[in-house]
Formats: structure tokens, sequence, C-alpha cells
């Protein structure tokens, strides 16, 4: 670690527990690879997909029948910003996952516009992640992936799909889109995993 | 915290681009300075081993200070690989923790932790066969300029003869960065639009307004170009991208890369 000559601590950096190398922001910064979809929830569907051929799928209406829970949490993107107490509304990835039948381990999220993120499928279940379809108690914008998002607040936030549409079950891990231009392969905030290799 | 000094370097960045250790931190000795604009300047370090990268690449920055703390940032590469050296140009955020340091207060000789480069989707290196003949767009919002400038001195070096199109948004002439560049770039047939948004200097021809459907078209065939890429901060992004978009790009053609309102100093 390199001693920066002149350079301190900011007097009004709050004291909060962050993950090791992230800031606070109070602002919600936008960061997409691409332009941003803009899907209506007409057209919206949302398929899990297993290695039996089984696909499950959801229309908008189909989700909003099912049990949505608040979600109130920190989040953390790889490129240093934290914010925390963020509040969405959504439905778990458990429910989605009831009747689904698969012995694999891994999953690749689709969305639309064609960026991709994997995961493994623990990370997705027993209350750890949800499409979420409302922010601050109101739609979900384009911007931040609306009309839903995958939201996996536990690792970078580059694993929480913005206008998702999928879910394939994969026997072997591969990288998605970031994960395979050097970012890390999963991503966990607390563990800095930033990059391939950290 | 763990962003101490691996023990190993990764030489296989898998599906990147660049050969060597990206996760590296390297000690970064600044060599060099000038003055971009009124509140951003660039910074010239000299880093060894660096393992060189790609124009449009970025790096993350760490400063730490004499009890420990330390605040990291990413800053877009802001000259094409030169051996050792790197380079960031970096646009003041008053309330910013880091910019406001790497802006005013270091001076030559003094050090920090850089590691990467980082990215390999916004990165336009000359004679990429998927942009074949062109033509490229480049549409930069304030700072966002910086990785386009980067691409447009690699495209210089190279002698590539791809037809290139930048088109630069800024609020007012304080806040033009690279401007002697940009006019010698023009000279040797770069097609440069600065979209001055609210005051515009003298004998500028075009009116202060935002970006708009004339500034992205192309003149005269109506083509599109291949392949466009957009930086700035995220409203200007979005903007530029509807515009693309009701101009019948698809999004295949497309890429960003977007700061945020705050937190990205």
């Amino acid at each position: 670690m390199t001693i920066s000559r002149g350079f301190s601590r900011r007097a009004e950096t709050p004291a909060v527990d962050l993950p090791p190398g992230q800031h606070l922001t109070t602002g919600f910064p936008v960061l997409t690879a691409g332009a941003t979809q803009s899907v209506s929830t007409e057209k919206w569907r949302f398929t899990v997909t297993a290695e039996t051929g089984q696909a499950l799928q959801w229309t908008w209406p189909q989700m909003m029948d099912l049990p949505a829970e608040t979600i109130d949490v920190d989040i953390h993107c790889v490129t240093q910003w934290s914010k925390l107490d963020t509040s969405w509304r959504g439905v778990s990835l458990d429910t989605f996952f009831t009747d689904v039948e698969t012995g694999f381990d891994y999953v690749m999220v689709h969305s639309y516009g064609g960026y991709s993120t994997n995961l493994p499928l623990v990370d997705l279940l027993d209350g750890k992640a949800w499409i979420a379809y409302e922010y601050d108690g109101a739609p979900l914008s384009a911007e931040h992936g609306g009309p839903a998002r995958l939201l996996v607040p536990h690792l970078y936030f580059w694993k929480s799909a913005k206008w998702v549409t999928g879910i394939t079950m994969q026997q072997f891990d591969e990288p998605g889109f970031w994960e395979g231009f050097g970012y890390h392969n999963y991503g966990d905030p607390w563990r800095e995993e930033r990059y391939a290799g950290d | 915290m763990k962003s101490g000094t691996p023990v190993t370097e990764d030489n296989d960045q898998r599906g990147g681009p660049t050969r060597g250790s990206t996760r590296l931190w390297r000690k970064g000795t600044l060599i060099g300075l000038h003055s971009q604009s009124q509140h951003s300047r660039t910074l010239d370090l000299k880093v060894p081993g660096w393992p060189g990268h790609r124009p449009g690449q970025h790096i993350d920055v760490r400063l730490t200070a004499p009890d420990g703390y330390s605040a990291q940032r990413s800053y877009s590469l802001a000259a094409p690989v030169d051996g050792n050296s790197v380079s960031i140009t970096v646009d003041l955020v008053p309330s910013g923790e880091v910019s406001p340091y790497l802006y005013a207060v270091m001076e030559i000789c003094d050090e920090l932790d850089i590691r990467g480069p980082i990215g390999g989707w916004f990165v336009w290196e000359p004679g990429e066969p998927e942009i074949g003949d062109g033509p490229v767009m480049l549409i930069a919002g304030g700072s966002g300029v910086v990785p386009l400038v980067t691409m447009l001195r690699a495209w210089r070096q190279t002698g590539d003869q791809t037809p290139v199109i930048l088109a630069y948004s800024l609020r007012g002439p304080d806040d033009l960065m690279y401007g002697r560049e940009l006019n010698e770039l023009r000279a040797v047939g770069v097609d440069i639009r600065l979209i001055y948004t609210r005051t515009v200097p003298d004998a500028h021809r075009r009116v202060a307004g935002r970006l708009g459907l004339d500034d992205i078209a192309i003149p005269a065939t109506g083509q599109r170009a291949e392949r466009v890429y957009v930086c700035g901060p995220a409203g200007f992004v979005d903007h530029a991208t509807a515009l693309l978009c009701a101009a019948g790009y698809p999004d295949a053609a497309i890429r960003t890369e977007r700061f945020g309102p705050s937190g990205a100093d």
C-alpha cells in the first residue's frame, strides 16, 4: 500500500460499515453496457428453463399475482459506490423456483438487450434474491432496469441484471457478460471480488 | 482490507484482451501534469510493470492516507499504451473525496496505487473487423470525452483510415477539454462537432442546446455508423442512446460507458 503524500480522510466521511474500497453515494448511478431497454409490461415475460426442457413462464399479471415482499437492503457496485437502505418491492426467487425441477447448480440470467450474468443457484434461493419491480415506492424506471430486474444485494450489483427475462439452469458455471470481460466470476463485495483473480 | 498486493500475478485475464496482471496494485509515480480545462487536469504516471492497455479501458486508483485510510475510484485511461506510463484526466468534483486531491494537491513525484487495465467492452482499436470501413461515431458528454480522445489518438497514431465523427457535448467554452488537440484532429480529417448546451463561444455556428438528431447525423450518404461509443453522465448517455435509437441504430451497434450523478468523482 503506497502512502499518497497530502491525502487524508475527509472530515465528513461517515462512519458506516462499508465493504472494502467502497464509498457512499446518495444518488443512484446508472451503469449499463449499452442502451437502456424499453420493455412494456404487456410484452414482458420471465422464464425459468431447467435441464429437462421444462420452461416455466410468467407474464406480468401472473407475476403480480405472486406474493410480493418489501426488501430494504444496501447495494454495492463494483465501480466503488455503495448505497444504503434502498427499498424495493418484488417477488422472491424462492417463489419462482417452487416447481422447478433441477439437479444443476448454476444459472445464467438473461436480459432484454442481450445482457447476461452467471450465479450459483444457491445465491438465488433462501430469501437472497428477488425479481424487483418497484423502487422507493414507485414502478422501477427503465434506466434502473424496469419494468423488472433481478435483485441480488449480497453480490456486486452487476449480478442484479436489469430488464431480466429469464434464468437458465446450467450444469457447469460459465461466465456471463462482464465475467467474460475480466470481472470476477462471483463478486462478493465483502471479499472485494472485483476482477478475475481477486 | 483484502486488497493488499497479491503474492502472485495472474497472467490470464479470462476472455479479456490484455495480457498480464490486471488485479495487481502497482505503484504509480506522478511524472507529468497538464491543465486540460478550467476544472480538469491530466496526470501522467510512471507505473513499473504496466501490462499495457487498449483505448477505452479504465483503471482503479487508490489513495492511502498516513493513518491507513484509503479511497478508490475508477478513471478512464487518457492516452494509448506507451511503455510504462499511463495517463488519466481528472475533472474536479468539488464535493468529492478523490478528485480534489488529484486535481489540486498531487504534485510531481507523489505516489498512488493503480490497477488495471479494466474493461474489454468499451474499447475501440483501429482495424477491428466488425467495424470494417466504418464510420465510427464517438459521442461525449463532458469529461466522457477522455476515453474517446484516447481512441482518437490511437486512430491517429496508427494512420487508420476509418472515417470518424466526434460529437462532444459541453456546457460552455470553460469546460472544453483537449481544445488544441481537437483542432489538430479536425485538420487530419476527424469530423468534430462541438455541442455547447448553455454558453456558445463567438463564431460558433450551432446555437446553444442539447445534443440532437442533427448532431449525430452522417452527412450526404445517410448511412449509419458501424459502431457508436457513448460516454458521459448517465442522463446524457440515456439521452444520446434514445437519439441513436430514433435514428435507427440497433442495440448491437452501441457501446456505452456511464458515470453516476454523484459518487463517481
